[in-house]
């Protein structure tokens, strides 16, 4: 009998001793060979504005293979106090430049709702995180686009930098076997093809 | 009867680690993230942008700095963690980036994207702390949209209204450090 006692309070203390492993994130912290990356996103309240903000939507098939590049910030030389900060200070009290670590990946667009394209057209689209001189950058929110899929994509796009999706989980959906978008787990935005279908026709008015 | 003992046992040993998930785990996982700073107080390098910004992110670190909890976050010119706002051609807000093992190697960088921010600001001003805020959050081990009904800057919501630390992210900093 106090075998078994001794037997149920080891398996206790070994199942809170991971309990609180995991409560600790120990497992999840960063190595000299992992950098971590958290970023934080717009949280779009309705269909209308996603398909708003968004550049360009399109139904689309992610192609085989990634590029994995490190990406600079390009700055800008407005004269807009806001949409640059350093507007009329000394830049070199800024820091270093610290480029971004992205994985680019091609998309085929197979339907276009809304921008500039045609459909067969292949963009880049990135996404934060990559493997890249031995370190892995890890970036939290990312859901990587699958190879092969289908997805109904909301993307802004940039004049010297491969696209971004609008945000990593409101900004794809995957598609069904009947082509109905699908939201992520934590999207609370639902899109149906007919919703996207009155979107475009509201904006073309 | 002797022979029941060792199920009770177990019934009650099985009961208690449920408990415990229960009341630690989720909360843990909802709210905690490892790539933060060790300790509470830590510095950040001596940044120097436009007056559009710069008070507006020197108050993002006094609304941390003036919490009831251990956050004491300094300006350092030979700080290894870096502030930078610029236009990034990318479409977050802010982007925390930690380097290094959770122990005293570990450092940071933040990133604040002038094109989105400026784009979706109703209040300049309260939006840049906000979003400084938020990711100095990060640097004090929070994670992203926390599971609770509770207000929080960690939310992805009212970027444009809801500037310091809640009574949510006090508590949250104190049960982390």
């Amino acid at each position: 009998m106090k075998k078994n006692r001794f037997l149920s309070l080891a398996c206790a203390a070994g199942i809170l001793s991971l309990i609180t492993a995991c409560g600790s994130g120990a497992s999840q912290s960063s190595t000299p060979n992992q950098v971590a990356y958290h970023a934080s996103y717009p949280d779009f309240s309705s269909s209308e504005e996603l398909y708003g903000k968004a550049d360009l939507v399109v139904r689309a098939v992610v192609q085989p293979g990634t590029e994995v590049r490190e990406l600079s910030s390009g700055g800008t030389d407005s004269d807009d106090p806001r949409l640059n900060p350093q507007a009329g200070v000394d830049s070199g009290e800024q820091p270093a430049e610290d480029p971004v670590v992205v994985t680019v990946r091609k998309i085929k667009i197979t339907k276009l709702h809304k921008g500039v394209g045609k459909v067969g057209d292949t963009i880049e689209v990135k996404e934060l995180g990559g493997n890249l001189g031995g370190t892995e950058y890890v970036s939290d929110e990312s859901t990587p686009l699958v190879p092969g899929k289908p997805y109904l994509l909301f993307l802004t796009t940039f004049p010297d930098q491969p696209a971004s999706v609008i945000t990593p989980v409101q900004g794809q959906y995957p598609l069904d076997g009947a082509g109905e978008p699908q939201s992520l787990p934590d999207n609370k935005l639902k899109m149906t093809t007919k919703n996207l279908e009155q979107l475009t026709r509201a904006a073309s008015q | 009867m002797r022979s029941m003992r060792p199920a009770r046992s177990l019934v009650i040993t099985s009961l208690a680690t449920a408990c415990t998930i229960a009341l630690f785990a989720a909360p843990a996982h909802g709210t905690y993230w490892s790539g933060g700073m060790p300790r509470a107080d830590f510095s950040i390098r001596t940044y120097s942008y436009n007056p559009t910004w710069q008070g507006p992110l020197d108050n993002g670190i006094v609304n941390w700095n003036g919490t009831p909890t251990p956050a004491a976050i300094g300006k350092l010119s030979s700080s290894p963690n870096t502030l930078t706002a610029t236009s990034y051609s990318d479409t977050w807000y802010g982007l925390f980036t930690s380097s290094g093992p959770r122990d005293s190697s570990r450092t940071f960088t933040i990133k604040l994207n002038s094109r989105t921010i400026s784009r979706d600001a109703t209040n300049f001003s309260n939006m840049v702390t906000r979003v400084f805020s938020h990711e100095l959050g990060h640097g004090l081990s929070m994670a992203d949209n926390p599971s609770t009904s509770s207000s929080s800057i960690m939310k992805y919501t009212a970027w444009n209204t809801l500037v310091k630390p809640t009574t949510y992210d006090i508590a949250e900093v104190n049960r982390i450090y």
